[in-house]
């Protein structure tokens, strides 16, 4: 019964999308796409840079990191040194975590 | 919505004193019973088969096992839980910036409350985590960053939401599609509210990727966007291969005599099973590679290897006719192992 239920919810297909234009990132996360060359002159995100046009892309990770960023800096009126340490700490606890699932594996 | 309690031990048939290789032996066993492939109700055994990963995923981690063991204590003397875990009982809660925030319970990723709740995403950034759930752009903070902010779009956007979804092997392999609720109170009438959606489980999903759907975070509010729900894709253990990058690894126990003289055997992949051949002379920990067996990039759709580590088991005990052939081998023989 549940199954035929289902039948009917949409399907989200994410595998067509997996990189974003600075235009997209700017809709997404409701920031100016200055803000996002500000954030990146400060190297607190690291977007993908085709080298032959130069334009920017960003993926998922990126994304949320942007939110992240843009959330701090709004509610808590943080300047940029400081979420820029928070940044570091963050990409570090992630790379710890990832470390320790490889060493947690059989 | 009260987070039930998970008895990680019981799942896994352990004792709480049991050690970390018991834990790993039980999960093996257990692992390969249930196992969706195998196990005749599939739908019952996947069931059982994610709850076994997930104690083994607590209960693996010598640290989130204590925090475990604490949190079990702490939980029979349900005052003392409070104290340590203020506001985990409550159904809504405030961020810094004002906004109101409330309770939400996942289906269909593979983990339960109480994990998301302790170990899993959520608590990604333990004590940032209000923060983080509060995604809202109030345009305050243009001062710290000499220009003006202007928004796209007026009101407040909804809070992303983050969890962890479980994925198989096998899944990360042909792909799936996962139902996935969504169970929260409606800030404006106070209600439970399920939101039921699928989403899709590209082939060659890499371990840690995040998959994001769109408006399925908090609601906005004031006329702003929904946020939007953030899963991280967390491969389950499986009981035969250990996954690095695209490459798959499977630990095949042999007898001496067939790492001496060579010998074929049948090993377990992800496209059934394939017959291996063992050169005579194999050594211990060596890596043979069964190219093409890995899983796909979701990409070109080239696939990863397969390495076969060899680990040469040695007979516990031996009866008086394998002693005798022992003895006579080590008379024979001019192998030195010191010289070698």
């Amino acid at each position: 019964m549940n199954d035929i239920l289902n039948a009917n919810h949409e399907v989200y297909d994410p595998s067509g999308k997996s990189f974003y234009s600075i235009e997209e990132a700017s809709q997404i996360v409701n920031v100016t796409r200055r803000t996002i060359a500000i954030y990146y002159k400060h190297g607190l995100i690291s977007p993908y840079i085709d080298p032959e046009n130069e334009i920017w892309w960003f993926d998922e990770e990126a994304i949320l990191r942007l939110k992240r960023i843009e959330q701090l800096r709004s509610v808590y009126n943080l300047n940029l040194q400081t979420l820029k340490l928070i940044v570091q700490l963050m990409n570090e606890v992630e790379r710890l975590r990832k470390e320790l699932r490889k060493l947690q594996a059989l | 919505m009260p987070v039930q309690y998970k008895d990680y031990y019981e799942i896994l048939g352990v004792p709480r004193d049991a050690s970390q290789e018991e834990i790993k032996k039980a999960f093996r066993r257990l692992a390969r019973q249930y196992h969706p492939d195998v196990a005749k109700d599939k739908k019952a055994a996947e069931e059982k088969f994610k709850e076994i990963n997930e104690a083994y995923e607590v209960l693996s981690n010598p640290e989130t096992r204590k925090k475990y063991d604490a949190l079990g204590a702490a939980w029979k003397s349900g005052a003392a839980f409070d104290q340590q875990y203020p506001g985990w009982e409550s159904r809504r809660w405030t961020s810094p910036d004002g906004s109101q925030h409330f309770e939400f319970h996942f289906g269909g990723t593979g983990f339960s409350d109480f994990f998301e709740r302790f170990f899993g995403g959520g608590a990604r950034f333990s004590g940032f985590e209000d923060l983080f759930s509060s995604f809202g752009t109030s345009g305050n903070g243009a001062a710290t960053m000499g220009e003006p902010q202007t928004t796209a779009y007026p009101g407040r956007r909804g809070a992303d939401i983050e969890g962890d979804i479980m994925v198989t092997l096998e899944e990360a392999f042909n792909g799936s599609v996962r139902t996935i609720s969504l169970e929260r109170v409606s800030p404006e009438t106070g209600q439970t509210e399920v939101h039921t959606f699928k989403v899709r489980i590209p082939p060659g999903v890499k371990d840690g990727q995040l998959i994001r759907v769109p408006g399925k975070g908090h609601k906005g509010t004031g006329g702003g966007m929904p946020g939007d729900l953030y899963l991280r894709v967390r491969y389950a253990a499986h009981p035969y291969f250990k996954v690095v990058d695209r490459d798959l690894y499977y630990e095949l126990d042999l007898a001496p005599w067939d790492a001496v003289l060579g010998t074929t055997v049948s090993i377990p992949t992800l496209d059934g099973n394939v017959n291996v051949k063992i050169a005579p002379g194999t050594n211990n920990g060596q890596k043979l590679r069964v190219r093409g067996y890995g899983l796909p990039d979701p990409k070109t759709k080239e696939r990863g290897d397969l390495y076969v580590i060899v680990n040469i088991k040695l007979p516990s005990t031996v009866t008086e006719e394998e002693k005798k052939l022992w003895e006579e081998l080590k008379r024979v023989s001019k192998f030195n192992p010191q010289e070698d």
